[in-house]
C-alpha cells in the first residue's frame, strides 16, 4: 500500500505545472458558472412557482449541460494530457529502466487518472452549491437562498456520472497508450460525440451500447429505451462498467506485452 | 566478477535483417568499458536489450550473474542508465525530476542532494529543465542515473552534443565515480577520442558484430604493431639491404625507407648497423598509427 501511495505521488508530481490541473479546476467550475450566468441573465423566466424548489431547475440545467458532451470530452482531454506528459518528454524509456513492475506502472497511471476524475466531482460539488447560493443572493426573486439543494441527489448524480464515465475513460486510456499523437484520440472522441447526438436525435434503441452517450443517459435517460436496472445501476451504467473492464484488460495487455514507449 | 555478459546475442527488428549478430559481451566488475562503433552499428540496440527495452526471447543476457528476464527488478535496482538524450520532464524542475526517480527507487531523501552535488547542479536544481543547457540536462540525466548509488552505470553516448568543456567534466565525473565509488561503467560512443582517456576495456562493434574486445592496452598493442620507422640516409638502397639482413625488409619509398616497428631495441640496432657501415643517417622517425585510425581500420574490415 505504501508503494502504491508513493508511486501515485510520483504521478502527481509529473502533472505539476501542466494543463491537467487547470483542466480539473476550470472543468469543475465551468458548468456551474455558465448556468449561474444563464440564471442571472434569464432570471425573469426562471422565477419558481409556488411550492417549486428552484434548485431542481439549477440541477437539471447543470447536469444536462454536464452530460451532453462536456464530461466525456473532459475525460478524453484529461486522459490525453496525462499520457502526453510521458509521450512528449520521451520518458517511457526511463520509466521502464526503473525497478518497478510494468503492471505497477499501468495501475498507478489508471489509479491517478481515477483520482483526478474523482477530484473533478469533489470540486464540482462545492462550486455548484456556491454558485447557486451566489445567484440566490444576487437575485432573491429566484428564491435559491430560501430553499436547499437536494444534497443526496447531488451526490448520487456525481456517483452515477462517474460510473457512466468509466467506459469512455477506459477506451481513451487504451487509445492514449496506443497513439502518441493526442489528436487521434481527441478526433475519435469528437466523432463519438457526433454519433451519439445522431443516435439520440434518431431515437435509436442501440444508444444503450454507445459509451459516449452514457453520461447524458444518466441525467436524461432516453425514454424510448426500456430502462433495465441491475441493482442500483441502470443498464447503460452496467455496460459502462463492462466497457471499463474490457478496455482496461485490452490496454493492460497491450501495455505489458507490446508497448515499449 | 562479470557484471554484464551476453552469449551469442542476436537481434533483428524485422525477420532476416540482423542488427546484432552473435554478440559476446563481457564486462568485468570495476571496469570502465567503452562500447565503440560507428553510427548505426548497433550500440543503442545492444543497450536497449541489456536494459530490457527491446524484447529478447532467449535467456542470453546476464547482469550481475543473473538472467535479466528472471531477475529484472533486482538487476534494475542496482543499475543506473542514461540512454541517448536524457529522458526528463521538461516542465518540472531538476529537483522534481530527481524526486520522481527517488520515490520509485525508494532511495533516501538526502540522495538527491548528494547526486546534485556530484554533478554540480545544486544551485540550478529549482530551475525548470526546459531552461537548462544541453550540458546541464546531460548532467541531470547522470544525477538521475546515480540516485540510489548503482553498482553499474550504463550510458549511451553520454557526451553526445557536449562542448569540449562539458566532455571533460563528464569524463572526470565518470573517472571519479569509478575510482571512488567502484561503479562499473559501460559507456557507448562513436568516437574513440571521446572516451579513450578513461576506459579500461573496449569493445568495438561494427555492423552488429563485435570485432574487438579486450583491455585498452590490447588496442595500444595493436597500435604499436602498426607503427613504422621512417629512415632517411645518404644511401637508402644500401641501407635497405643491410637492414633486410637482420629485420623484415623495409619498403623503399621516394626519399626514405619504411621499417615495421618492433620495439625500441630495434631502433638502436638499426642505428648501430647503419653507423657501422658508414651510412649517414639524416632522419629516423617513429610513426605511430593513431588509435582513431586503428578503430577505423578495425570497423572497416
Amino acid at each position: 500500500m505504501q508503494n502504491v501511495i508513493r508511486n501515485v505521488g510520483t504521478e502527481f508530481i509529473k502533472s505539476k505545472k501542466t494543463f491537467a490541473w487547470w483542466l480539473v479546476i476550470l472543468g469543475a467550475a465551468f458548468m456551474p458558472v455558465f448556468v449561474s450566468f444563464v440564471f442571472l441573465s434569464k432570471w425573469k423566466h426562471l422565477i419558481p412557482q409556488q411550492g417549486h424548489n428552484p434548485w431542481d431547475d439549477f440541477t437539471e440545467m447543470s447536469w444536462k449541460g454536464m452530460g451532453f458532451l462536456y464530461t466525456p470530452l473532459f475525460i478524453v482531454l484529461l486522459t490525453c494530457l496525462f499520457f502526453n506528459i510521458e509521450h512528449k518528454n520521451n520518458t517511457w524509456k526511463h520509466i521502464f529502466t526503473l525497478p518497478i513492475l510494468k503492471s505497477s506502472i499501468y495501475l498507478n497511471k489508471l489509479l491517478t487518472l481515477l483520482i483526478f476524475i474523482a477530484l473533478f466531482y469533489i470540486l464540482y460539488i462545492p462550486i455548484w452549491i456556491g454558485c447557486g447560493f451566489f445567484v440566490g443572493l444576487i437575485k432573491p426573486q429566484l428564491q435559491l437562498t430560501n430553499h436547499a439543494p437536494d444534497y443526496i441527489s447531488l451526490l448520487s448524480l456525481c456517483f452515477h456520472s462517474f460510473i457512466a464515465s468509466l467506459g469512455v475513460l477506459a477506451i481513451h486510456f487504451w487509445l492514449s497508450i496506443r497513439f502518441k499523437n493526442m489528436i487521434i484520440p481527441i478526433a475519435i472522441a469528437i466523432v463519438g460525440g457526433i454519433i451519439w447526438v445522431a443516435l439520440y436525435q434518431g431515437r435509436v434503441e442501440e444508444i444503450t451500447y454507445f459509451p459516449y452517450a452514457y453520461n447524458y443517459s444518466t441525467v436524461n435517460p432516453p425514454y424510448w429505451v426500456e430502462q433495465k436496472m441491475f441493482g442500483i445501476f441502470p443498464q447503460h451504467e452496467m455496460l459502462s462498467i463492462l466497457y471499463f473492464i474490457l478496455f482496461s484488460a485490452l490496454s493492460y495487455r497491450y501495455f505489458i506485452k507490446t508497448f515499449k514507449g | 566478477m562479470t557484471i554484464i555478459e551476453t552469449q551469442n546475442l542476436d537481434f533483428a527488428f524485422s525477420k532476416g535483417d540482423l542488427v546484432l549478430e552473435g554478440l559476446n559481451l563481457k564486462v568485468e566488475q570495476g571496469s570502465i568499458y567503452g562500447f565503440l562503433g560507428p553510427n548505426g552499428s548497433g550500440k543503442t540496440t545492444t543497450i536497449r536489450l541489456l536494459l530490457g527495452l527491446l524484447p529478447n526471447s532467449k535467456d542470453n543476457i546476464k547482469l550481475f550473474g543473473h538472467n535479466f528476464k528472471n531477475d529484472r527488478i533486482n538487476i534494475l535496482s542496482k543499475t543506473g542508465s542514461l540512454i541517448e538524450q536524457p529522458s526528463l520532464y521538461e516542465h518540472l524542475s531538476g529537483f522534481d525530476n530527481l524526486e520522481i526517480t527517488r520515490r520509485i527507487r525508494n532511495a533516501n531523501k538526502n540522495s538527491i542532494d548528494k547526486a546534485l552535488e556530484l554533478v554540480d547542479l545544486k544551485t540550478a536544481s529549482g530551475k525548470k529543465v526546459k531552461e537548462y543547457s544541453l550540458g546541464m540536462k546531460q548532467r541531470l540525466g547522470l544525477a538521475i542515473a546515480l540516485l540510489s548509488e548503482p553498482e553499474l552505470l550504463i550510458l549511451d553516448e553520454p557526451v553526445n552534443g557536449l562542448d569540449p568543456n562539458g566532455i571533460i567534466e563528464i569524463r572526470e565525473l565518470l573517472l571519479k565515480l569509478n575510482k571512488e565509488n567502484g561503479i562499473t561503467i559501460f559507456l557507448s560512443s562513436h568516437l574513440l577520442s571521446e572516451i579513450e582517456k578513461i576506459v579500461t576495456h573496449l569493445g568495438v562493434l561494427s555492423k552488429g558484430k563485435l570485432v574487438f574486445q579486450g583491455q585498452y592496452n590490447d588496442l595500444k598493442e595493436l597500435q604499436n604493431k602498426s607503427a613504422t620507422i621512417h629512415i632517411e640516409t645518404s644511401d637508402n638502397q644500401k641501407a635497405s639491404e643491410i637492414i633486410s639482413a637482420k629485420f623484415q625488409a623495409p619498403s623503399l619509398l621516394n626519399s626514405h625507407l619504411m621499417v615495421h616497428y618492433q620495439d625500441k631495441e630495434q631502433i638502436a640496432a638499426i642505428c648501430k648497423l647503419l653507423v657501422e657501415t658508414n651510412i649517414d643517417i639524416y632522419k629516423m622517425q617513429l610513426q605511430n598509427n593513431d588509435l582513431e585510425n586503428i578503430f577505423l581500420e578495425i570497423t572497416k574490415n
